[in-house]
């Protein structure tokens, strides 16, 4: 068993925030007389409430059962070793994600000014100046897209 | 030309992963913060 933080907010505002007991192997949730007697109570005069819990940084929706008391699907832990790391770099936080899109940013910033050197370095235009030239102006724009796209904030 | 067509599918798979792992984190902060 293990204690965890649920959140009862109903339409009118009023909010119920309170400690339960967690099976985390059948994902039961179990609530103290006292909160479900007050459930109960507010059944009578609101609608049917949002009830979450928060579990390892998880925000979770309770949901009923049939035959009375509560429920929470618990996420899967993340895979142990090398997967573990795997999974930490392919997705990333939203502090890591705009790191990636600052990187993302110097890149293009290295493709633009890459490109304005290798022009004025060339002694003649020919057709592998242009390429070349072409290519990384394009690289800068692409990249410059790419750090923006992992800067959304969301 | 090669060190060129190099460049070009460097960056770009640069960008392209890294806007992957965007789109990944994205999806987890969501089911994080709402639940799957």
């Amino acid at each position: 068993m293990k204690l965890a933080k649920v959140k009862i907010e109903y339409s009118s505002g009023t909010t119920i925030v309170d400690r339960v007991t967690l099976d985390p192997a059948t994902g039961r949730v179990h609530l103290a007389p006292r909160l479900l007697g007050l459930l109960s109570k507010m059944d009578e005069s609101e609608c049917s409430p949002a009830f979450s819990l928060e579990y390892r940084g998880h925000v979770l929706p309770v949901a009923p059962v049939v035959n009375g008391g509560y429920v929470v699907a618990l996420p899967a832990d993340p895979p142990p070793g090398i997967r573990q790391i795997l999974h930490a770099v392919a997705t990333p936080s939203k502090d890591q994600r705009q790191q990636n899109g600052r990187y993302l940013h110097t890149l293009s910033a290295a493709s633009i000014g890459g490109t304005v050197g290798y022009v004025h370095s060339a002694s003649s235009w020919n057709l592998s100046t242009v390429v070349g030239a072409t290519i990384l102006a394009s690289l800068g724009v692409v990249l410059w897209y790419a750090g923006y796209h992992a800067m959304k904030g969301e | 030309m090669g060190a060129s067509i190099f460049t070009l599918v460097l960056g770009v798979s640069i960008a392209a992963f890294f806007m992957w792992t965007s789109n990944n984190g994205r999806k987890a902060d969501r089911e994080r913060d709402w639940g799957k």
